[in-house]
């Protein structure tokens, strides 16, 4: 028998029941969700009668007219040609996937109290085929190195404010650390269109997502992209997450990124000095 | 009359698709996450997203093989945020991060042959092993598969070949 064939026996020998209270739970909830999609709300009825009279032919015929105007008309009020550059959603993940190199800042800020705030910027590289490297910094100070080396199937993590290391096996490829995986789960949303606006002297467009499958009920994530570059210039993550026994308000900003650059392979080798102590994982 | 007779269809629908598949892609996200629990919610979301659009839903191919799919997709945005969130504490923290293994708590206690496939398919990279379980399991042919996963039907079929090979050194002996 050929070792695929063994493989499929086990799928095909494998058997487990959805249990009841689970499939009372998966039921329930569909159900549900069927009964509230026949429900036609006031906005959809509008948008199906817009699609009605978009549909007629005279209308498509008219729009057409009216948008080529509207063009021939800026363009002669502002006596120039229009800056018609935006930013194509469905390309941007394909570019940045083309990408091996990235290097970008992200800030972490967790709130702690009404008036107080812990803020935890950091440095970091991400390079297809060598792995990830953060340098996370506690009160301007480079505190936290870590790395994480998938070809190596490990990470690292250097406690320089504490001289000690520590080394865990990782499995999965991809690195969580990448901005790449952030950008799938927003750009896989619905998402809103925000408009324009300008970051650091550049022109972008903004999109926000809710997906309380990742953020939470009251978190949100926004993309902004270059319109000329179609690259992303800031992502914004904004949750309630669990710290330290609490639910906090955290924000994560990642900025300043510098798609496809040369980064030095070597700062992906831990560097760990010899008076460090290793920790042990809890 | 007519909306409440199309509504009672729907829910015939539903409920029969989801007791025909139910336990076969549990399997399915047991296999792809080595975790019931993770497995469990993504036949939920799942089902419930499924019934939400049910009224525009077009079946092109399989319905086994879309609802594989649709769980392996599920499984993978979940693995990947519990990745991030843990990283996210870790960083926040300072505390070490896990090694990724499944907590021994969440470890599924299920029949041996599950047992073994989803502890060696855990050990490869999830693009291998979502490729593997939706031929084996979902019965897909490569072109179906790299459609729905929006790759080539080579790199299709090099993540089969490649995983296969891994899993032969995993399982060397074991079957």
């Amino acid at each position: 028998m050929s070792y695929s064939k063994k493989i499929k026996n086990l799928f095909t020998q494998s058997n487990i029941k959805v249990n009841n209270q689970v499939n009372d739970r998966i039921i329930k909830d569909s159900l549900k969700a069927l009964d509230e999609s026949h429900i036609l709300q006031p906005s959809e009825i509008e948008i199906e009668t817009w699609r009605i009279i978009m549909r007629k032919p005279i209308t498509k015929i008219a729009i057409a007219a009216i948008i080529i105007m509207a063009v021939f008309m800026s363009v002669n009020y502002f006596g120039g040609s229009v800056d018609i550059a935006t930013v194509a959603w469905g390309g941007v993940l394909d570019k940045v996937e083309q990408i091996p190199t990235v290097i970008f800042d992200m800030t972490a800020e967790i709130t702690i109290s009404e008036d107080e705030k812990l803020v935890l910027p950091s440095k970091n590289y991400v390079a297809e085929g060598i792995g990830t490297r953060s340098d996370i910094y506690l009160n301007s100070q480079l505190s936290i190195i870590k790395y994480r080396l998938p070809m190596e199937k490990a990470a690292y993590e250097i406690r320089l404010d504490r001289k000690e290391y520590s080394r865990f096996e990782i499995q999965d490829e991809q690195a969580s650390d990448d901005p790449r995986v952030w950008l799938e789960m927003i750009l896989s949303g619905d998402y809103t269109e925000l408009g324009r606006n300008t970051i650091n002297n550049i022109v972008v467009e903004g999109i926000s997502v809710i997906r309380p499958d990742i953020v939470g009920e009251k978190g949100i994530m926004r993309l902004w992209v270059d319109v000329q570059t179609n690259l992303p210039v800031m992502i914004e993550v904004e949750m309630v997450g669990m710290e330290a026994g609490q639910m906090r308000q955290q924000r994560f900003v990642m900025e300043n990124f510098e798609w496809n650059t040369e980064i030095d392979p070597d700062i992906f080798v831990p560097d760990i000095p010899e008076d460090f102590t290793q920790r042990k994982i809890r | 009359m007519l909306v409440n007779r199309h509504n009672q269809k729907n829910k015939d629908l539903l409920c029969g698709l989801y007791e025909k598949h139910r336990d076969s892609l549990l399997v399915l996200g047991i296999a792809l996450s080595n975790d019931v629990n993770i497995a469990e919610d993504a036949l939920h979301d799942v089902f419930v997203e499924f019934a939400r659009r049910i009224q525009e839903f077009k079946l092109t191919g399989s319905m086994k093989g879309y609802l594989s799919v649709c769980v392996a997709n599920r499984v993978r945005d979940m693995l990947r945020v519990n990745r991030n969130r843990e990283r996210i504490l870790d960083e926040q923290t300072g505390r070490s991060e896990s090694s990724n293994t499944s907590d021994p708590g969440k470890l599924i206690i299920c029949n041996e042959q599950l047992q073994l496939l989803s502890s060696a398919l855990v050990q490869l990279p999830y693009e291998q092993r979502e490729v593997i379980a939706l031929r084996m399991h979902g019965q897909m042919r490569f072109g179906a598969i790299a459609k729905s996963l929006g790759i080539s039907a080579n790199t299709a079929k090099g993540r089969y070949r490649y995983g296969i090979e891994k899993l032969r050194s995993i399982l060397n002996g074991k079957l």
